[in-house]
């Protein structure tokens, strides 16, 4: 296990920077989801950790040791780290137990060690009796397995992960998500996982760092920042959210478009704000209430139901239950109660949401 | 990475100095698309290649499949540290190393 120590790093092309001062610190056995959209910076601080690219300035320390500066550039084969890539990549000319012993034997490790610490991967990864099979012969799932197997026999200090699970279907990336989370608790290492998957981030991770435009905008447990998103793209790239634009003053928030002021007791931010309420933190009710709206359409998902309300000139999207899909009709006249909402102070929003749309 | 082609007839010679690797294997595989249609053979100089990884392997495994439909690659003057790699990965029984 290690820590990963980054201190003011950047890194640019030419004059283009794609980094801007990362300065963070991953716990030993710390599990950490590099989170955001395409182009954001996430893989480029994923590839100076492994040593795949050098810092502009700024420092790297994989435990105790110096490994990148803007001076030094420890090889990737030299730093103990195992890495897992979108395409997984195993041999196709090798047998899955020849593939996973690959990284001892270029360690010279003994063959009787190799034996033992291989099979003792492959039942970890639960491919004990694919061992002599070839990939070809492997599901996606499975051969992602091994690539993981792979990764972890020679015991890195700290495992890298690149998208390792874009390429398998909705299903199966869902169940190799817990996999791989059991997989890394299990053996107490620590992780650094890249994915522009908000779900992915959500359910695997200690921790987010969430990037956009080459900046953490914000680090925190899956919870704290879903619940608590320091400006509106965080509240938008983690889950569903809508805004709208208000007026705060005296604890109260007027929003232009519902023509109707709430209520807000922590009067943290006055003047013109942008309100942001998630769809799930709205319930409807029939008969009155204070905030009182129209359904103008419902769509029936399974699981659940997906409203639009409307309230003056605003369309409030709200998410309940499947059952509800039976108790509301388009049409229906519907109280409104707003149970939890963000209060954002309005400036340059749309810009940055820009990079979302 | 440092790569020096040259074309003697229809033979393609590409010397490599450096590190084949994960940053570096994207560059040869650019080369070697390009070059490649023109030569009816293809031979790799590793007098002056320090190290490669499987990311460079895949780009020779892709380079040997699309050589084998004509007169064929070979690999020369590879030091001790990638001879070991090409048996470990089983690569010396699959490429032409001389």
């Amino acid at each position: 296990m290690a820590t990963v120590t980054i201190q003011n790093l950047t890194k640019s092309y030419g004059d283009h920077q794609v980094l801007k001062t990362l300065d963070v610190t991953f716990q030993e056995g710390e599990f950490v989801t590099l989170l955001g959209p395409s182009g954001c910076g996430k893989t480029t601080t994923l590839r100076l950790i492994a040593g795949f690219e050098q810092p502009t300035s700024g420092k790297i320390w994989i435990g105790d040791a110096l490994v990148s500066d803007e001076h030094t550039l420890m090889p990737p084969e030299k730093r103990d780290i195992g890495m897992v890539f979108q395409s997984y990549a195993v041999w196709p000319h090798m047998t899955v137990f020849e593939n996973v012993a690959y990284p001892l034997r270029i360690k010279h490790v003994a063959k009787t060690d190799v034996a033992e610490r291989v099979n003792r991967m492959l039942s970890v990864v639960h491919l004990e009796q694919y061992a002599q099979r070839f990939p070809n012969q492997l599901s996606g799932g499975q051969q992602q397995r091994v690539a993981l197997a792979r990764a972890l026999v020679a015991e890195p200090k700290l495992l890298l992960l690149d998208e390792p699970l874009s390429n398998l279907d909705a299903k199966l990336r869902e169940s190799m998500r817990f996999e791989i989370k059991d997989l890394a608790k299990s053996l107490g290492i620590t992780v650094v996982y890249v994915t522009h998957d908000q779900s992915e981030a959500m359910t695997m991770s200690d921790r987010i760092f969430l990037f956009n435009n080459g900046e953490v905008q914000q680090c925190g447990s899956p919870s704290e920042i879903y619940n608590h998103p320091i400006n509106p793209f965080v509240a938008d790239f983690l889950g569903k959210v809508s805004f709208f634009g208000g007026l705060s003053e005296n604890g109260q928030i007027y929003l232009h478009d519902w023509e109707h002021s709430l209520p807000d007791p922590h009067a943290a931010v006055t003047g013109a704000v942008t309100v942001g309420i998630r769809p799930e933190n709205i319930r409807l009710y029939k008969g009155d209430g204070d905030i009182q709206g129209t359904i103008e359409k419902l769509y029936y998902l399974g699981d659940t139901t997906d409203f639009r309300v409307r309230i003056g000139k605003a369309e409030v999207r709200v998410i309940m239950d499947g059952a509800s899909h039976n108790k509301f009709a388009a049409g229906d006249k519907v109280a409104l109660e707003i149970q939890d909402m963000m209060i954002f102070p309005d400036d340059n929003v749309q810009e940055q949401l820009r990079i979302r749309t | 990475m440092t790569i020096n082609k040259s074309m003697n007839g229809n033979e393609l010679t590409v010397a490599l100095e450096g590190r084949l690797d994960t940053m570096t294997a994207p560059e040869l595989e650019a080369e070697l698309k390009n070059s490649m249609d023109a030569a009816q053979s293809l031979v790799l100089d590793f007098a002056k290649l320090e190290y490669i990884s499987s990311a460079g392997l895949r780009v020779l495994l892709s380079a040997h499949k699309v050589m084998a439909r004509k007169d064929g690659m070979k690999i020369i003057h590879v030091n001790e540290i990638v001879s070991e790699v090409f048996e470990v990965t089983g690569f010396a029984d699959i490429l032409n190393i001389a």
